[in-house]
C-alpha cells in the first residue's frame, strides 16, 4: 500500500474541492446567474482524483467534459477554472475555450468538442515523449461512451505498434449520454478490447480512492518503464444526469441508492475518521474551508475584465489578427 | 547556383533539408518509407524508422496523433496521401487543428504540415482525383497553400515547416507524377505565404489560376494572343492567407478577372474570390466576374467523360472571350 | 568588349539622380544581373544591374549627380578592352574614370599586371543651391555627420521651391472625431483582416469632398489652373530617409476597403523601396498624417503642384463642448494650407468646414465610406 495517511487526505480534500465546484455551478445555473452548460462527474470523484493523483507535473493530460474532477486533480486552481468557465481574459485560455479547459503550464493541452478526437492526440503527445527521450507520461481519461469512437481503435492499436508511454483510464460510469451503458455495448466491460491490441489491462474499483489511485501509479509506473501502454477501467457510477436541465428519467432509482451508500467521498472520510487522521470537526472545517476557496473564486471570477474586441481575432495564427 | 529539379525531387529535398535542419521535423503517414509516389523515397535511410513513420490506415486517428505530436514539442509532416482521404480526417482537421491555438488562448500552437495531393486527369476516377482545396477555405486558422513550379514547391513546403501555424500543402498529381521541372536554388530560401506572382503580364483581362490551372492558363494565353487578347495570369501560390493586392492591383489595370480552379465551381475558391471583387472592389470591375471551374458532379471514370468533366485551356478562353 | 551601365529614367520630373553606393570596386568581376551601383531620385533608391558578367568601371563615384541617361559604369570583358575604351572618353569624363597603371610584380613569370588606382585625388562636386553657412569645423566636438544628399536634399529643395513659388496659408479647425471613431472600432468587426486607419476614412471623404470645391483639387500649369476631374490622393508616409506620398488613385471610386488595403500595401512598398517612381506621380490632394506623434497642429506644406493640403494632427480625448455640455470627446485639428494665389480664405475656409461637417455627423460620412 503506497497511500499515506497524508496523501489520502490530500486526495479526500481534492475530491471535496471538485463537488464544491461542482455544487456552486449547478447553483449558479439554478440562479441564473450563468448560461455555461455543466456535466457534471458527481459520485466520480474518486476516478477523477485517483488517475491524476500520481501524476507528475511534466506528465501530460486529456480530460473529459465530466466535470472538473481531472483538471482539479492536475493543479488547476478554483481560480482559474472560474476564471476561464467565466470567460474572462485573465483564464488560461484567455475565455476562449471556457468548458474547453486547458493549461500548458500544468501540462493540459485541452478538452476536444467531438469527444474521442483526443484519443489519438494523447497518442501523438506520447509519441513526441518517445521521440525526445523523455520519461513523460501521457493519461488519457475518458468514459465509456467515447470508447466507441472510431478512433479509439488505431489509437490503441497505435500506442501499442510503437509501445509509446500512454495510460488509457476509461472511467465506466454507467451511463453513455442519455442511455444505460447496456444500450451501447454488448459487453460488461470496455477494457477487454485493449488484449486486442495486446494492451495488459485492469478493471477496478472506482469508488475507494484507495483503489484507483493505486491502479493508475501501476499503469503509470508501467508506461513510464518504457513498457508501453497500459489500460484501466474503472467502475463507477454517475449520480449526475448527462448535462444540467436533463431530468435523468431514464435512471434506475434503486440502483442510483445502491451506488449513493458508497460515495466515494462518504467511503473516504469514514476511512480518515478511523485512522484518526482526522476528527469529525477538522472535517467540518476543512469543507468549510473549501467552499469558502470556492466561493472566493466564483467572486474574483465575476470581479475580473471581460476580454474586449482587441482580444477577439487574437490567438489565431502567430502572427497578429486573422487572414 | 540554380539547378534543375523536377516537382518531386523538390519537395523529397525540402523535407530532407528541413529534417536535417531541426531534429523534432519528422515524417509520418501511410507508406511514407516507401512512398507510392515518391515524395519521401529514400528519406528512411538517412533519417531511419522513427523520423520517417509508417502508421496504420487510418487518418483521422493519424491526424490527430500528428497533433498530439505538435503540441509536445515536435513538428510533425504528415502524409494524407490523396485528398479524397484527407475527408476522413476532417474532424480533426477542421474542428480541432487550426482551431486549437485560438481555443486555447495561444498557449498550444500546432506546427504541423499536412501534404496531400489532389488533381484529376490521371484515369484513376472518382475517390482518388478530386481536388477539394475549397473543403478547407471554411475552416478558420489554417494556412492553405497550392504550388505550381518546383521552386515553390520546396519554398512553400519549407515555409511551411518552418510555420509555428498549421498548413495544408496541395499538391498536384500531374506536377508530381508529369515530372514538371524548374530551376531551384541550391541555396536554402523559403516562399512567403500569401505572396501571389505574376506569371504572365497583360493588359486586357486578369486570370487568377490556382496550382496547375496556371499551365492551362498559359495555354490559354497562346491562343488569345491571335486574337490580340493579353491576359494577365496571377498564381496566388496561397489560398490562405490570399495575395489580394496583387489580384486586385492587377484588376485595377485590366478591369477583367476571370478565376481558374480545378475544384468544383459551388463555393469555390473563386467563389471567394468573386465576392471580394464584387464587394471591395466593385468600381475596378469593367465586366462581370467569371469563374472557371469543374462542374458539381463526380469525376467520372471513362476517360473521355474525365476529360470533359476538367477545366482546361478550351474554358479558360471561352471565359476570357465572354468579356473580353 | 565594352557594355554600358547608364543611368535609367525612374520618373517624369527628375533630372538628376545621386550615386549612393557602388557596391563593387573597380575591376572586380562582375555576374550578370547582379546589382553594381544604387541610385537615388528625389523618391526611391534604386539597384542597378550589370548587364553582362565581366570587369566593372565606374566612372562616377558616391555622391555624384548623373543626368537621365548619363554613363555610370561600363563592364568590360577584359581590362584592356577598358584601356582602350578609356582613350575614347571626353576630358573631363576621363578624369573621372579609374585609370590603368602599370604595377611591378614580384613575380615576374606573371608579367606586367594591369592595375589601377580607385582613390584618385578627386574635387567634391558642388551640389544644387548649397546654403550652408560655413562654419569652422575644427575643434568642435561632432556627434554624427549625415549626409545632405540624396532624397533628403531632393525633399528639401522641393520644400524650399514650394514655399517660394506658392503664398501658402493654414486655416485650422479642431474638429470632433467620436463618431468617426466608433465608427471606425465598428468596423473591426466587418473587416477583421484589415484595420482601417483614420487616414484611409480621410481619403475617402476628401475624394468626396474635394468634387464639391474644384479648387481645392487643382493645378497651375502656365497660365491656367486647371482643376482636375479626377481625385488621385496622395498619402504621406514616413520613411526612416524622409517623407514620400504615394498616390491613391481614383480615391474616390474604390471602397472603403480597398482604399485601406491600398494604401497599407503602399506604405509597405514605400518602405521596403519597392514602388515604382510612377506610384508618387498624378498626385491631385494630399494628406498628411501625424500618426503617432504628439502634435496637435501643423503647417504642412503644399506638394507642387498640387494647391492644397490636408494636415491632421493628434487624434485624442479632449475637454469639448458638446450639445451644451462641457465634456470628453475625441479631437483632432484639421490643417488645411492652401495656396492663396488660387483658393482665396473663403473657400478654403467653406471647404474646412464641409470636412468638418462631414466628420461630425455619421449621417453624412457613413454614406461615403462604404
Amino acid at each position: 500500500m503506497s497511500l499515506s495517511n497524508a496523501k489520502l487526505l490530500e486526495l479526500y480534500r481534492k475530491m471535496l474541492l471538485v463537488r464544491s465546484m461542482e455544487e456552486t455551478h449547478g447553483k449558479l445555473l439554478q440562479e441564473g446567474k450563468i448560461q455555461l452548460m455543466g456535466h457534471f462527474g458527481t459520485g466520480q470523484e474518486a476516478v477523477a482524483i485517483g488517475v491524476t493523483g500520481p501524476l507528475r507535473p511534466e506528465d501530460i493530460l486529456f480530460g473529459t467534459h465530466r466535470g472538473v474532477g481531472e483538471f482539479i486533480g492536475k493543479g488547476m486552481t478554483p481560480k482559474d477554472i472560474w476564471l476561464e468557465y467565466l470567460g474572462k481574459k485573465a483564464g488560461p485560455c484567455r475565455g476562449k475555450g471556457t468548458l474547453h479547459l486547458a493549461d500548458r503550464k500544468l501540462n493540459i493541452p485541452g478538452l476536444v468538442s467531438s469527444l474521442g478526437a483526443d484519443f489519438s492526440m494523447a497518442v501523438g503527445t506520447a509519441l513526441a515523449s518517445k521521440m525526445r527521450r523523455t520519461d513523460q507520461v501521457t493519461l488519457y481519461y475518458v468514459g465509456e461512451g467515447t470508447c466507441n469512437q472510431a478512433d479509439a481503435h488505431p489509437s490503441m492499436c497505435m500506442a501499442a505498434l510503437w509501445k509509446l508511454p500512454v495510460v488509457f483510464a476509461v472511467c465506466t460510469n454507467q451511463f453513455c449520454e442519455l442511455s444505460y451503458m447496456c444500450d451501447h455495448y454488448p459487453t460488461d466491460d470496455v477494457a477487454p478490447r485493449a488484449a486486442g491490441y495486446g494492451i495488459p489491462y485492469e478493471v477496478v474499483d472506482g469508488q475507494d480512492i484507495a483503489v484507483t489511485y493505486e491502479a493508475t501509479e501501476r499503469a503509470v509506473a508501467h508506461a513510464r518503464r518504457g513498457q508501453g501502454p497500459f489500460l484501466v477501467e474503472y467502475k463507477t457510477f454517475r449520480m449526475a444526469t448527462h448535462f444540467t436541465g436533463d431530468p435523468g428519467h431514464y435512471v434506475n432509482p434503486e440502483e442510483r441508492e445502491q451506488w449513493a451508500a458508497r460515495d466515494p467521498i462518504d467511503l473516504c472520510r469514514k476511512k480518515l475518521l478511523e485512522a484518526a487522521v482526522i476528527t469529525a470537526d477538522a472535517d467540518q472545517k476543512l469543507r468549510a474551508e473549501v467552499q469558502a476557496e470556492v466561493d472566493g473564486a466564483v467572486r474574483e471570477g465575476f470581479a475580473a475584465a471581460d476580454p474586449t474586441v482587441e482580444d477577439l481575432f487574437e490567438d489565431l495564427y502567430s502572427g497578429k489578427g486573422v487572414l | 547556383m540554380a539547378r534543375t529539379l523536377n516537382f518531386m525531387q523538390a519537395i523529397n529535398e525540402a523535407i530532407a533539408e528541413e529534417m536535417r535542419r531541426d531534429p523534432s521535423v519528422f515524417v509520418l503517414g501511410e507508406d511514407v518509407r516507401v512512398s507510392p509516389f515518391g515524395q519521401t523515397a529514400g528519406l528512411v535511410e538517412e533519417f531511419g524508422e522513427e523520423r520517417i513513420l509508417n502508421t496504420p490506415i487510418a487518418e483521422n486517428a493519424i491526424t490527430g496523433a500528428a497533433m498530439g505530436a505538435a503540441m509536445n514539442g515536435m513538428r510533425p509532416i504528415l502524409e494524407l496521401m490523396f485528398c479524397d482521404f484527407s475527408m476522413l480526417a476532417m474532424d480533426q482537421i477542421c474542428n480541432h487543428l487550426g482551431q486549437w491555438r485560438y481555443i486555447t488562448g495561444g498557449q498550444y500552437p500546432l506546427p504541423l504540415t499536412i501534404r496531400t495531393a489532389v488533381g484529376a486527369g490521371m484515369r484513376m476516377a472518382y475517390g482518388h482525383s478530386q481536388s477539394l482545396e475549397s473543403q478547407f477555405i471554411q475552416a478558420p486558422g489554417l494556412i492553405l497553400v497550392e504550388p505550381s513550379t518546383p521552386y515553390d514547391a520546396k519554398g512553400l513546403l519549407k515555409s511551411a515547416i518552418r510555420s509555428d501555424d498549421p498548413v495544408v500543402v496541395f499538391e498536384h498529381k500531374k506536377l508530381i507524377f508529369g515530372g514538371v521541372e524548374g530551376e531551384v536554388p541550391e541555396e536554402d530560401y523559403t516562399v512567403p505565404f500569401g505572396q501571389a506572382v505574376v506569371r504572365k503580364q497583360g493588359q486586357d483581362a486578369t486570370v487568377v489560376a490556382f496550382g496547375f490551372m496556371g499551365y492551362e492558363a498559359l495555354n490559354a494565353a497562346q491562343e488569345l494572343a491571335q486574337d490580340n487578347i493579353a491576359i494577365e495570369i496571377i498564381d496566388p501560390r496561397s489560398i490562405v492567407p490570399l495575395d489580394k493586392d496583387t489580384i486586385f492591383e492587377s484588376v485595377e489595370k485590366t478591369g477583367r478577372l476571370i478565376i481558374v480552379e480545378e475544384g468544383r465551381l459551388r463555393g469555390g475558391l473563386g467563389a471567394e474570390i468573386a465576392a471580394l471583387a464584387c464587394g471591395d472592389y466593385f468600381s475596378l470591375l469593367k465586366a462581370p466576374v467569371q469563374r472557371v471551374a469543374a462542374p458539381m458532379i463526380p469525376i467520372p471514370g471513362s476517360p473521355v467523360l474525365e476529360d470533359l468533366y476538367l477545366p482546361n485551356k478550351d474554358s479558360i478562353v471561352r471565359a476570357v472571350r465572354r468579356v473580353c | 568588349m565594352i557594355s554600358e551601365i547608364r543611368v535609367p529614367k525612374l520618373g517624369m520630373t527628375q533630372a538628376d539622380i545621386t550615386v549612393v553606393e557602388l557596391t563593387r570596386a573597380n575591376a572586380d568581376h562582375v555576374t550578370a544581373n547582379e546589382t553594381v551601383a544604387v541610385i537615388e531620385t528625389a523618391k526611391v533608391t534604386y539597384d542597378l544591374q550589370a548587364p553582362v558578367a565581366g570587369l566593372i568601371f565606374y566612372l562616377k563615384q558616391v555622391k555624384d549627380k548623373v543626368r537621365v541617361g548619363g554613363l555610370l559604369a561600363v563592364v568590360a570583358d577584359r581590362r584592356e578592352a577598358f584601356a582602350e575604351f578609356r582613350t575614347g572618353l571626353l576630358p573631363e569624363e576621363e578624369a573621372q574614370a579609374p585609370s590603368l597603371v602599370q604595377e611591378e610584380d614580384a613575380d615576374a613569370e606573371w608579367g606586367v599586371r594591369l592595375s589601377f588606382d580607385a582613390q584618385a585625388p578627386r574635387q567634391p562636386r558642388s551640389l544644387s543651391p548649397a546654403p550652408a553657412a560655413m562654419i569652422d569645423l575644427r575643434d568642435r566636438k561632432i556627434l554624427k555627420r549625415i549626409p545632405f544628399l540624396g532624397m533628403r536634399r531632393t525633399i528639401a529643395d522641393n520644400l524650399v521651391a514650394s514655399l517660394q513659388t506658392g503664398a501658402q496659408l493654414t486655416v485650422v479647425a479642431e474638429t470632433d472625431m467620436t463618431e468617426l471613431a466608433d465608427f471606425r472600432n465598428e468596423l473591426r468587426l466587418d473587416y477583421p483582416d484589415t484595420r482601417i486607419t483614420f487616414v484611409d476614412l480621410l481619403v475617402k471623404i476628401l475624394a468626396f469632398a474635394l468634387k464639391e470645391f474644384p479648387l481645392l483639387n487643382s493645378a497651375v500649369v502656365g497660365d491656367e489652373i486647371i482643376c482636375w476631374d479626377e481625385y488621385h490622393l496622395g498619402v504621406a508616409v514616413a520613411l526612416e530617409g524622409g517623407l514620400v506620398v504615394p498616390v491613391v488613385r481614383n480615391a474616390e471610386r474604390k471602397s472603403l476597403i480597398a482604399v485601406s488595403r491600398e494604401i497599407k500595401k503602399l506604405s509597405r512598398k514605400a518602405r521596403q523601396n519597392e514602388l515604382e517612381p510612377a506610384a508618387y506621380e498624378g498626385g491631385t490632394f494630399t494628406l498628411s498624417s501625424g500618426g503617432r506623434v504628439e502634435t496637435d497642429f501643423m503647417t504642412p506644406i503644399i506638394n507642387p503642384p498640387q494647391n492644397a493640403i490636408l494636415g491632421i494632427g493628434k487624434i485624442g480625448p479632449k475637454p469639448a463642448v458638446y450639445r451644451g455640455q462641457l465634456t470628453i470627446r475625441t479631437m483632432a485639428y484639421l490643417c488645411l494650407t492652401h495656396d492663396h494665389r488660387v483658393i482665396d480664405g473663403v473657400p478654403a475656409s467653406l471647404f474646412l468646414g464641409r470636412l468638418k461637417e462631414i466628420i461630425e455627423q455619421r449621417a453624412l460620412f457613413a454614406k461615403i465610406l462604404r
